[in-house]
């Protein structure tokens, strides 16, 4: 699946991958540069509620109507120094006076002092810095707006956190980033960016850039990512829903029931992440649809193996009375076709805006 | 006492047992110091099963309970292994580390691999341990500071261009699965015209010691480390085999025994210590709500990059065919046409795994519960048949200085 380059870089979950990986543990050869992990930043939260501090919040629903809490992508920690950045990925750059900015306002608020919105001791103080990233050049005119925002807050007597963006742009050997001026940054994630960086290397010119997807399926974003993108994360998850059904039948005692649990297939074809999504009736939309993804390709032998799937979303079960019987039901799992996920509902896991 | 096709004689005790091989072994060995060997070794299969805690199966129930019942000795740390289809008992199971049981067994060397490699395939709960070519060089270190450089030892090398083939998908399933352990032994093994190294040397340790650097340098299939010898306490030693077999060639049962418990003591510390690092899974951050993704990835460099032919071979051998010398399926997500992501599930232990794979670099993201045998495996069937020298990280960290790390753990006890 060729993607133009241009249209990945705008991409969320795109860029929501390259921010996971620049914090991995990686060796000098990998092609991804991880440029904040060797500045000393670790993954300390995706998608965490930031409320800003009770005092700051009727200046809040005064300047933007809301004081409810943003959840921004990724939140990094340092191993020393007492900053937060505070990373939001943006496919493109926004003015003044729409729902970005919104939430912007509300980030900076909030990240003046991120003791309380991450539920840390009151002492030290540790503050975060709200780092917009997105397509270069749009982080020259989202700059403007994060500085605009920050001037608001102050004159409605709240203190903002420190504001900066990171622009992202391809060249025949690789995708780099720049942040532009970097004075103002926390001083490990200015070193690291005071000069532009090369974070996915190309071994040839226009190779496609994507990572691997650490999180290849948003929900709350796959709506507005480009069609062919969101299909592709969609179809990573079904084939990672498929082998966590393989792998329930693989090690199931034969002759024996195999009972399989959608939240606990969820699970394993998330490494975990749905177990944090929120909006309770939208997950169970979604694991209606894994129930139906994996009882489908079993319809055609559903008397040989008793299939039953509950009412509720919560089960598909089946005996496997013999190891041909096992085979033939693992061979119509690996026949079925990821790309028929369809995955319903929106649970949230980010602020879409 | 026994029989002619290498069945273990009915004994009581753990000790009659030990004392019987141990006879066996100084028999055998004499045997073949005059030059004759009318006897088959004592040999060793070192298995995997699962981590503390990760399945409530008994060691019996792991075991393909149709054809193969065990019986302890004893205790529940040693088991006759009874085969009904041999009529009698194959061999012994000592469960030397919770997680590593032992099958010893003096069955001759065609018999006890294809018994082993029938056992371990019909159980998703049995694997064998995978000695890769960097932990096989760093026990090449440990018997260059254990043993005098005047011992013998011998070492064996091991690359098949596998993945080189024109006519490799027109090949019959059985080729493409018979990964031919042990391949320097198979003498009657029909010849195949592929790129094929296989060299052996038998040589001082102190002659080895100044040379192999060297040799590798300027053949690349000299990092492909597939056998070495561990210099016995007396005469001979104990031959490591990368599939986890070791071979007798010492007079006494009770040295190859320690042996063999220091290596699956080493292997057991350094999959745990991988499975610890690389385990990728979400977990709730200290507080106030989101996320944190704890693990590392497998990193895989080529020493050179790959054909766009041969990836191609290798991508389709792999993951349109089924078995295959990877025993991996999945579904591919092509990115370019020397680029794939692919959500993957090793056949073997019915485990995912999620891989990035380029004509650069191999990727792998292991969910938290895989075994890390599979990665074992994948680094050493890498080796075997795609890039002889190829180089592998967990993390940040060389595999090969992860192995050495463990083995100086193990060494300072």
């Amino acid at each position: 699946m060729k993607v133009a380059t241009d249209v990945l870089l705008a991409d969320p979950v795109f860029q929501l991958n390259v921010v996971l990986w620049t914090v991995q543990p990686l060796p000098p050869t990998a092609p991804i540069e991880p440029v904040l992990r060797r500045a000393g930043y670790e993954l300390h939260a995706v998608g965490p509620p930031l409320p800003a501090a009770p005092s700051a919040r009727p200046a809040l629903l005064m300047l933007v109507g809301s004081a409810d809490a943003p959840k921004p992508d990724v939140v990094l920690a340092h191993h020393t120094d007492p900053s937060f950045l505070v990373v939001e990925c943006k496919a493109q750059g926004f003015g003044s006076g729409g729902a970005g900015e919104r939430q912007v306002v509300k980030l900076l608020a909030a990240a003046h002092s991120l003791n309380g919105p991450l539920g840390l001791p009151v002492n030290p103080d540790r503050p975060g810095y709200v780092a917009y990233l997105t397509v270069a050049p749009e982080h020259s005119m989202l700059l403007v707006t994060l500085l605009g925002a920050q001037e608001r807050l102050r004159e409605e007597g709240v203190a903002p956190g420190g504001a900066g963006t990171l622009g992202l742009h391809a060249e025949d050997d690789g995708v780099w980033v720049d942040a532009g001026q970097v004075d103002e940054w926390p001083p490990p994630a200015a070193a690291a960016l005071a000069n532009r960086v090369r974070i996915v290397s190309f071994s040839s010119p226009g190779e496609d850039p994507r990572p691997f997807y650490l999180i290849p399926w948003v929900p709350d974003v796959a709506g507005g990512q480009d069609p062919q993108l969101a299909a592709f994360g969609k179809a990573v998850l079904g084939a990672n829903v498929l082998n966590a059904a393989k792998s329930a039948v693989g090690r199931a005692d034969v002759p024996g029931p195999v009972v399989m649990r959608m939240d606990r297939l969820l699970h394993d074809a998330t490494l975990g992440v749905t177990d944090f999504w929120r909006d309770r009736d939208d997950y169970r939309l979604l694991l209606r649809a894994c129930q139906d993804f994996v009882a489908r390709p079993l319809r055609g032998i559903e008397s040989r193996i008793t299939l039953v799937v509950s009412s509720g979303p919560e089960l598909v079960q089946f005996t496997l009375p013999s190891e041909t019987v096992r085979d033939e039901v693992l061979a119509l799992l690996h026949g079925a076709s990821p790309a028929a996920f369809e995955p319903s509902g929106t649970a949230t896991l980010f602020d879409v805006q | 006492m026994t029989t002619a096709e290498g069945l273990l004689p009915e004994l009581g005790s753990r000790r009659e047992y030990f004392d019987y091989l141990d006879g066996w072994s100084a028999g055998t060995v004499d045997a073949l110091a005059e030059g004759q060997s009318p006897r088959a070794l004592v040999k060793t299969y070192m298995l995997e099963t699962v981590r503390d805690g990760h399945d409530p199966r008994a060691l019996a129930d792991r075991f393909p309970r149709s054809r193969v019942r065990l019986q302890p000795v004893d205790d529940e740390s040693l088991f006759e292994v009874h085969d009904l289809a041999a009529g009698g008992i194959v061999g012994l199971i000592e469960v030397v580390n919770e997680r590593h049981p032992v099958l010893y067994t003096q069955l001759p060397a065609a018999q006890s691999d294809a018994w082993v490699r029938r056992t371990v395939d019909a159980s998703p709960w049995l694997d064998r341990l995978w000695l890769a070519a960097p932990t096989l060089s760093q026990l090449w270190e440990y018997v260059k500071a254990s043993a005098d450089p005047g011992r013998y030892t011998r070492m064996a090398f091991e690359h098949e261009a596998f993945y080189d083939r024109d006519d490799l998908m027109a090949l019959p399933i059985d080729d493409e699965v018979d990964a031919a352990p042990n391949v320097l032994q198979a003498e009657d093994a029909p010849q195949v015209e592929r790129r094929t190294s296989r060299s052996m040397l038998v040589e001082r340790i102190g002659v080895i010691s100044e040379s192999l650097e060297r040799l590798a340098e300027t053949y690349r299939p000299f990092h492909s480390l597939v056998q070495l010898q561990l210099p016995a306490a007396g005469r001979g030693g104990h031959v490591l085999y990368h599939d986890g077999k070791v071979t007798n060639r010492s007079d006494s049962f009770a040295d190859h025994r320690q042996q063999v418990v220091f290596v699956t003591d080493v292997y057991r510390r350094l999959t745990e210590a991988a499975e610890n690092l690389l385990w990728f899974s979400a977990e709730a951050s200290s507080a106030g709500g989101g996320f944190r993704l704890r693990g590392a990835p497998v990193f895989m460099r080529f020493s050179s990059p790959l054909s766009a032919a041969t990836f191609e071979r290798w991508l389709s051998a792999v993951f349109e065919r089924r078995p295959n010398r990877f025993r991996l399926s999945g579904y591919v997500f092509r990115l370019a046409e020397t680029k794939a992501h692919i959500s993957a599930i090793d056949h073997h232990l019915w485990q995912p795994l999620l891989l990035e794979v380029s004509a650069h670099h191999l990727l792998a993201v292991l969910p938290a519960g895989t075994c890390g045998n599979t990665i074992h495996r994948l680094v050493t069937n890498v080796q075997r048949f795609l890039d002889p020298a190829v180089e592998a990280w967990l993390g940040e960290e060389r595999y090969e200085d992860a192995v050495a790390t463990v083995v100086k753990e193990e060494l300072a006890g």
